[in-house]
């Protein structure tokens, strides 16, 4: 069943524009100019519960207008959202109580006390017994090593450790739906893992539906079976990862060393050389003759290594990305921003 | 609402008010600061004591004006209320979001705060009040145990009266970017009709008949009147009849405001 269905969401908002300087101010002032900004643009999906689902798109694609829609935060301009069997824009405090949004770029711990006033603060407002609130911190602590943060002032602890107190402060409360809004932006590379570990985690143990969006795709790559992809508010694909890389990138990547110093331009008969160091050369491969042409090198070329991989993710999302923009430009559809009025 | 009984809600207050206290000592040294800039009721009391000082002005000898002024101090503390200018700045940077993601009404955790305010202007300035009220000669109050209990009710009427209406203003960041510029005006006119720049009884005629009704009054003079006991019984009922009615009708104000403006609310900034 699913625990999280959306349908037809649209979600506009009403942008005055303003000339910069002093004479553009004067000419608001006398008569505003309007224009719709379709955040959200008839998009549906659904989710079911214990999924862990990767939310991707560009910046301003539409992202974390959806993730407050979900949450409560903002009313739909129209459609019908559903989280839980609830209406998220009600904000009944049953509801609050089993949902969680970690935004990354916003916090909830106090600045300039400790981060255990906030989790205390917390377990009052969300009505968590004593026991259930002791045994989800000591995981907690365990998990993301928080004991040596807990009483240090939040002003006074490093990004990284302040996004573990942030993430905890949210979980608290044990939320059945997580919406994370890049929950790793600004970290380095090991506190990401960890965190990106954590969350697994969480959702193992607890079953957790959890939305995640990240400009990291490894993140992505390595939480989510499913993808939703987004641009412009409107839906591209929404479906398996793996799938995703199979229908927009035609060609696989083999990766050759050779055993002996060689013509490159010998390698061109196979396929496009895209990359070549020394020995080790990269070519993209149509998909479909990808065993046949590695089977080829291997008896005609001096070969000490080969792999066949996928291309990386990235350059496939923003293939998926680029096709869409084909599209809306071929349809002739404008871009928000020139729309007036 | 279901779930959600009293002693849960007072556990909940005090977590926040522990948590307020908690930045409150934090930023004490500005807090302090702040409150003496709180002052200005003495320098109104300078001003009308040298006008008394060849006999009382009205109704009020220099005795009074420094009971009188005394009590505004106090009240003025008492009931000091920056909502507007906290929602201001979290409608319009989007900070309200994190509130509204707790299960729990934002205002509580608005006026939580407040309360620790409260309580640590009240450790600081009561005794102080009490001392100067024995030492210095000439202030009188009209001090019996329900004159007490009216004063202490009456001033909770007046935080509660200024916060309410700061609340509403406030919840118009939703609408327009400059909220606070109205709570400035609107405290102009709280400054004149409230009972700040002189005690009410001695506007105009015509002014002070229509102030006697106003919110305003009940914001600051109202409790002082009491205390100094210038009141009868009727002016008293009809005087918290009127609290009543202020009270009702701007917390509906406020509750009808805080829906609509929950709508247009863009929660921006991340």
């Amino acid at each position: 069943m699913s625990q999280i269905s959306v349908e037809h969401l649209k979600k506009y908002y009403q942008v005055h524009q303003k000339e910069p300087g002093f004479t553009g101010s004067l000419k608001s002032f006398v008569r505003r100019k309007y224009t719709d900004v379709k955040a959200v643009d008839d998009l549906s999906f659904s989710i079911v519960a214990g999924e862990i689902v990767g939310f991707l798109g560009p910046n301003g694609a539409g992202k974390t207008t959806t993730l407050k829609v979900l949450s409560g935060l903002l009313y739909p301009t129209s459609g019908a959202v559903r989280v839980l069997n609830f209406i998220p824009q009600e904000r009944r405090a049953e509801y609050l109580k089993q949902i969680t949004l970690v935004m990354g770029q916003k916090q909830q711990l106090s600045w300039d006390l400790p981060a255990l006033e906030t989790f205390l603060v917390n377990q009052a407002i969300y009505e968590i017994p004593h026991t259930q609130f002791k045994s989800t911190l000591d995981e907690l602590t365990q998990l993301l090593e928080l004991a040596p943060l807990l009483k240090k002032q939040v002003r006074k602890l490093s990004l990284g450790e302040r996004m573990k107190c942030e993430l905890a402060a949210a979980l608290l409360h044990r939320p059945k739906v997580l919406f994370l809004d890049e929950p790793t932006i600004g970290l380095d590379v090991t506190m990401q893992t960890k965190i990106r570990q954590f969350i697994g985690e969480y959702n193992r143990l607890h079953g957790a539906t959890v939305i995640l969006t990240s400009h990291y795709m490894a993140d992505v790559t390595a939480l989510c079976k499913r993808v939703i992809v987004i641009d412009h508010g409107k839906l591209l694909y929404d479906g398996d990862l793996a799938a995703l890389s199979a229908r927009i990138a035609p060609h696989k990547l083999i990766k050759v060393e050779l055993s002996s110093p060689l013509d490159g331009h010998r390698l061109e008969d196979y396929g496009e050389v895209i990359r070549a160091r020394g020995q080790r050369f990269d070519l993209l491969i149509p998909r479909a003759q990808t065993s046949e042409v590695a089977a080829r090198m291997l008896s005609e070329l001096p070969i000490a290594d080969v792999t066949i991989e996928e291309p990386p993710i990235e350059q496939v999302i923003t293939r998926v990305f680029e096709e869409a923009a084909e599209a809306r430009r071929d349809a002739g559809i404008k871009d928000d921003a020139d729309d007036e009025d | 609402m279901p779930g959600i009984s009293r002693f849960d809600m007072l556990k909940k207050y005090l977590a926040l008010i522990r948590r307020g206290l908690g930045l409150i000592l934090e930023y004490r040294v500005g807090m302090i600061i702040w409150m003496l800039t709180g002052a200005f009721p003495l320098i109104m009391l300078a001003v009308w004591l040298s006008l008394a000082q060849d006999g009382p002005i009205g109704s009020y000898s220099a005795g009074d004006f420094v009971s009188y002024y005394l009590l505004a101090l106090y009240l003025r503390m008492m009931t000091a209320v920056w909502v507007a200018w906290e929602l201001d700045n979290d409608i319009r940077h989007g900070e309200l979001s994190i509130k509204l993601l707790h299960p729990l009404n934002p205002i509580h955790e608005y006026i939580s705060f407040n309360l620790a305010d409260k309580i640590f202007r009240f450790v600081l300035t009561t005794p102080l009040v009490v001392l100067v009220a024995l030492l210095v000669p000439g202030v009188h109050y009209a001090l019996n145990p329900l004159n007490l209990v009216l004063f202490v009710l009456a001033t909770a009427v007046a935080w509660y009266l200024r916060y309410v209406t700061q609340y509403t203003v406030g919840l118009l960041a939703f609408w327009i970017s400059q909220a606070t510029t109205l709570q400035d005006i609107i405290w102009m006119f709280f400054l004149f009709l409230g009972g700040t720049i002189a005690p009410l009884e001695l506007l105009p005629d015509a002014v002070r008949a229509v102030a006697t009704y106003l919110p305003f009054r009940f914001m600051m003079s109202f409790p002082i009147e009491i205390m100094l006991g210038r009141l009868s019984n009727t002016d008293l009922l009809i005087g918290f009849a009127l609290c009543a009615g202020w009270l009702a009708l701007f917390h509906l104000i406020s509750i009808f405001v805080w829906r609509r403006g929950l709508r247009s609310f863009s929660a921006y900034g991340a």
